[in-house]
């Protein structure tokens, strides 16, 4: 793990990713929204993410040499969940569009968000290469 | 999963709205038609929506299969409303029957209107979806600017 991209920008990157993720499925959800019997899905930061953050290795598997397969679960998934709670209308759809549409726009700013802490960082380290900018 | 992914599945809800409204304007436009080619009165048309997957390439195929299941929507048929039409009494009526009827199409003006202002809004929701997700790849596109 290097010092320029270290955790905290690999961690930037999966949350991009899982929001972008998560963007799809809202986009599906929206897209079926007239559909009979459909459930809407939604994805859930997963337990693995988590791991991954923390750095904690999967139960009874060690590293013992340098040259073994990292045990930190370098792909976090995201999980895919269904909506259980939310009330089918007559054609068995259960799809709640102003749910639906503030999940979109949450989504859209913490991507934002996301976005906006990896340019800072970005600029920090530009900073601290120029040597605090004074040449 | 990229970009273009959620700009396909929004297009196909797009295509979905944009569907259902021509059939709404096709059962609007027919309302007091009492002669088709097929014969009789007109009968009103649905469409039937379902949801399909939208992956193109095999890893997107094999991905849909173990983990998401991020699914279009596409309108499989169209069909016919087969029941009875409205019988309205006018002996004066080119297509009137022997005892004076008139066989109407059997549907409800409101029962359209609502579905054409449903299908608009569901339309515009798909439009913001779109944006919405046009708006994270510009974001995306500014990292490091």
């Amino acid at each position: 793990m290097s010092v320029l991209f270290d955790r905290l920008t690999t961690t930037i990157e999966r949350s991009l990713d899982f929001q972008l993720e998560r963007g799809n499925v809202i986009s599906a959800n929206l897209a079926n929204v007239d559909t009979p019997g459909y459930t809407p899905t939604d994805l859930q930061f997963s337990e693995q993410l988590h791991r991954y953050l923390v750095g904690e290795m999967p139960r009874g598997i060690s590293q013992t040499d340098g040259q073994h397969l990292s045990t930190v679960v370098d792909e976090p998934r995201a999980d895919v969940e269904f909506d259980h709670f939310a009330l089918p209308n007559q054609d068995g759809n259960s799809v709640d569009l102003d749910h639906e549409m503030s999940k979109l726009s949450e989504n859209q700013i913490k991507y934002r968000a996301s976005t906006t802490f990896y340019n800072k960082r970005m600029a920090l380290m530009k900073y601290a290469i120029t040597e605090g900018g004074g040449q | 999963m990229d970009f273009f992914t959620a700009m396909r599945i929004s297009s196909s809800g797009l295509t979905v709205q944009r569907t259902r409204m021509n059939v709404t304007a096709s059962n609007l436009a027919n309302v007091d038609t009492t002669r088709t080619p097929e014969g009789g009165a007109y009968k009103p048309r649905h469409a039937v929506v379902a949801a399909i997957p939208v992956a193109q390439t095999f890893g997107e195929v094999l991905a849909d299969k173990l983990h998401t299941q991020t699914t279009g929507a596409e309108v499989v048929t169209i069909t016919a409303d087969e029941g009875p039409g409205r019988l309205v009494y006018d002996p004066t009526h080119p297509d009137s029957n022997q005892d004076g009827y008139v066989e109407m199409p059997n549907l409800s003006v409101v029962n359209e209107m609502v579905n054409m202002v449903t299908a608009n809004r569901s339309y515009e929701a798909n439009v913001s979806a779109m944006q919405s997700l046009k708006q994270m790849a510009k974001n995306a596109f500014e990292i490091g600017a």
